[in-house]
C-alpha cells in the first residue's frame, strides 16, 4: 500500500510533463515521417502493384526499375547532375568572395562597416519573385537563358549575404592573438588568414558553405524561369515537370522526389551540428 | 608578389580589398535589379520586350483588377494560417525537445528533415499522400474506420488552402523549431530553480523567465519565416497549381503569371514592388513589436 503510493506519487511529480513531451514528439515524428514512408515504399513498387488496392505496405515484388526508368529512360540523371554542378559552383563562388569579406568585416575597422552588414542582411528581404523580371531581361539580354551560368549567378548573388552573415558570427568570435601571434613569427596577413584563422574557423565555414548548397539545390522559382530544356533544368523543376506529366507515373515521380533527398539526409545525419551552428549564428543571442 | 602587396597596405586599405568584391556582387543585387525593377513597373513592355514608360498605369490597373485582391487575401490567409500551426506546433516541439534528454541528436535530425529537402519535393510527397484513391492518408483513415468514402482532399477549394498551410508549415516548423530549442538552451538553469523556490508556478515561470528570454529568436523567426511564408512559390506551384478553380492562387502566382503567360512584365513589376514593401513591413511589424535593436 504504501509502496504504491509512493509510485502514484513519484509518477505525480515527475514523469507527466516528460510523458507529453515524448507525446507530442512522437506524433510530430509520425506527421514528419508519414509522407517519406509512403514517398519510398511508391518508389520500388511495380507499375501493377501501384495502383493495387487497398495500399500495401511491405511491397510485394520490390523493383528498381522507376529509379532507373527516371534516371536514363527520363533524364532525370542529367537534371541532378545540372543542379550538383550549380550547387557545387555556387558553393565555391560564395567561400572565395564570402570568407575574406566576413572577414574583413570581423576582424578589421572599416568605414562604414554596420551600413555594410546591415545591407547584407537586408537583401534577404527583397523576395525572389521580385527579382525575376530584372533578372530574367538581363539573363535574356547577355543571351544566357537556359545556361547553367545563368543559374550559378542568380543562386550565387541571392547565397552570397547569407554565407557572409553565418560566416561572419563565427570569425567575430574567434581571438586575435593567434593571429596576431603568427604575424610575429613572420606570417604575412594572407599566411595568417589561411594558416590559422581558416582552420580554426572551419566548423562554420562549414555550416555556411553547407547552407548554401542545400539552398541552392532545393531552388524552384529561377531554375523554372531561367531554364527550358535538359541543358539546365534542375531537379525540382524536373519533379514538377512529372507532377504535370500524365505519361510519368508516381512511382518514378516518387523515385526522383526520393534521389532529391539525398544531399539533404547526408547533410542532416553526418554533419547536423554544422547546419544547427549554422542556423542559429547569431540568432539566438543579440 | 600578391601577399606581398598585401602586406604593404594599411589595415583599412587591406579590408577594404577583402571586403570589396563581395560589396560590388551585393550592390548588383540591391542597386541594378532594384532599380530596374521600379523602372519596369512604370513602363510597358511590346512584343520585342522593350521598355516604353507609362507612369503608374500599372499600378491603376492592378488595383483595379478584382484577382490582384481575391490573389492577395488569399496569400494574407495562408500566410496567417501558416504563421499560427508552424509557431504553435514549432514552440511545442521545442519545448518537448528540451524536455527530452534522451536521443536527442537524432530526434532533431529526424524534426529537421522537412526543411532540409527541396520544397518541391515536400509537395509532391504531400499530393502523393493525400491522392483520392491510391494515398495514404485515405488509406489510413478508412482503415481505422474514420471514414466510409475516400475523401477528394484537393478538390474543394476550402480544404485545399487548408492543405496548403498544413504542408507551408510542416515545411517551416523544424527551423522555428530549431531555433527556439537553442534559445531555450542558452536560459540559465537557476533562473528556473531560483523561481521555483520562490513558489512560481509552470505558467507563471513560462510566462516570466521562458517568454522573455526567447524573445529574440521568437522575433527572429517570426519576422524571417512570416516573410518566407508570404513569397514562397514551389509549394502552391505543386500541391494545387492554384486551384480547384482560382481558390488557391496566391500573390506570387499572379506575379509569375502575368510576366510568363502574359508577358505583361510591367504589371508583375508593379506587383512585386507591392510585394516587397508587405515583406518589408512585415519585419519592420515584428522587430517593432518586440522591440529589438538591430
Amino acid at each position: 500500500m504504501n509502496g504504491k503510493s509512493r509510485l502514484i506519487k513519484s509518477w505525480n511529480r515527475t514523469d507527466k510533463s516528460k510523458l507529453l513531451a515524448y507525446f507530442v514528439i512522437f506524433v510530430y515524428l509520425a506527421f514528419v515521417l508519414l509522407p517519406f514512408f509512403f514517398t519510398f515504399i511508391t518508389s520500388i513498387k511495380t507499375n501493377k502493384e501501384l495502383t493495387t488496392t487497398p495500399i500495401s505496405y511491405l511491397v510485394k515484388n520490390p523493383t528498381w526499375k522507376p529509379y532507373y526508368s527516371v534516371l536514363f529512360e527520363r533524364a532525370y540523371g542529367r537534371y541532378m547532375l545540372n543542379t550538383l554542378i550549380v550547387s557545387l559552383a555556387v558553393v565555391i563562388l560564395c567561400t572565395l568572395f564570402g570568407v575574406p569579406a566576413a572577414y574583413a568585416l570581423a576582424k578589421y575597422r572599416l568605414p562604414f562597416k554596420s551600413g555594410m552588414l546591415l545591407s547584407t542582411i537586408s537583401v534577404r528581404l527583397i523576395p525572389p519573385i521580385s527579382l525575376i523580371v530584372p533578372f530574367f531581361l538581363f539573363i535574356r539580354i547577355i543571351n544566357a537563358l537556359d545556361t547553367l551560368q545563368a543559374l550559378i549567378m542568380v543562386n550565387f548573388l541571392m547565397n552570397l549575404p547569407f554565407f557572409i552573415w553565418i560566416a561572419w558570427g563565427f570569425l567575430k568570435d574567434l581571438p586575435a592573438e593567434l593571429e596576431e601571434a603568427a604575424m610575429i613569427d613572420g606570417c604575412t596577413r594572407l599566411q595568417a588568414l589561411w594558416k590559422v584563422t581558416i582552420p580554426i574557423a572551419s566548423p562554420g565555414l562549414g555550416a555556411a558553405a553547407i547552407v548554401s548548397f542545400l539552398f541552392t539545390w532545393n531552388e524552384y522559382l529561377f531554375a523554372l524561369t531561367f531554364s527550358q530544356s535538359v541543358a539546365s533544368k534542375t531537379i525540382s523543376v524536373g519533379i514538377s515537370d512529372f507532377v504535370g506529366d500524365v505519361f510519368v507515373r508516381w512511382n518514378m515521380i516518387s523515385a526522383a522526389g526520393i534521389l532529391t533527398t539525398i544531399p539533404a539526409l547526408i547533410f542532416v545525419f553526418v554533419f547536423q551540428s554544422y547546419i544547427v551552428e549554422g542556423l542559429t549564428a547569431g540568432s539566438v543571442k543579440g | 608578389m600578391l601577399s606581398d602587396w598585401l602586406d604593404q597596405l594599411s589595415p583599412v586599405q587591406f579590408a577594404l580589398v577583402l571586403v570589396l568584391p563581395s560589396i560590388i556582387v551585393l550592390f548588383l543585387i540591391i542597386g541594378y535589379p532594384f532599380v530596374n525593377l521600379i523602372y519596369s513597373s512604370l513602363s510597358s513592355y511590346d512584343m520585342q520586350l522593350n521598355p516604353s514608360f507609362t507612369g503608374i498605369d500599372n499600378y491603376i490597373q492592378v488595383f483595379s483588377d478584382g484577382a490582384f485582391w481575391r490573389d492577395l487575401a488569399h496569400s494574407f490567409i495562408y500566410t496567417g494560417g501558416s504563421v499560427l500551426t508552424f509557431f504553435l506546433v514549432g514552440f511545442a516541439v521545442a519545448l518537448s525537445l528540451n524536455k527530452i534528454n534522451f536521443l536527442q541528436t537524432p530526434l532533431r535530425g529526424f524534426s529537421l528533415l522537412p526543411w532540409a529537402i527541396p520544397p518541391v519535393t515536400a509537395a509532391m510527397m504531400w499530393r502523393w499522400a493525400l491522392n483520392t484513391q491510391y494515398g495514404i492518408v485515405n488509406d489510413l483513415l478508412s482503415r481505422a474506420g474514420l471514414i466510409a468514402q475516400p475523401i477528394q482532399w484537393l478538390s474543394d477549394g476550402n480544404l485545399a488552402m487548408s492543405l496548403l498551410i498544413f504542408v507551408d508549415a510542416w515545411i517551416r516548423i523544424p527551423f522555428v523549431a530549431l531555433l527556439l530549442l537553442a534559445g531555450l538552451k542558452a536560459i540559465p538553469g537557476e533562473l528556473y530553480e531560483s523561481a521555483t523556490v520562490d513558489g512560481a508556478s509552470v505558467l507563471q515561470r513560462f510566462r516570466y523567465i521562458t517568454l522573455p528570454n526567447l524573445r529574440y529568436p521568437i522575433s527572429i523567426v517570426l519576422s524571417l519565416q512570416t516573410m518566407f511564408a508570404f513569397r514562397t512559390y514551389a509549394i502552391m506551384s505543386v500541391l494545387t497549381g492554384g486551384g480547384p478553380g482560382n481558390s488557391t492562387e496566391l500573390l506570387v502566382k499572379y506575379i509569375y503569371d502575368s510576366a510568363f503567360q502574359g508577358y505583361d512584365f510591367g504589371v508583375a513589376s508593379a506587383v512585386s514592388v507591392i510585394m516587397f514593401i508587405f515583406c518589408f513591413l512585415f519585419v519592420a511589424m515584428y522587430w517593432n513589436a518586440l522591440r529589438i535593436e538591430v
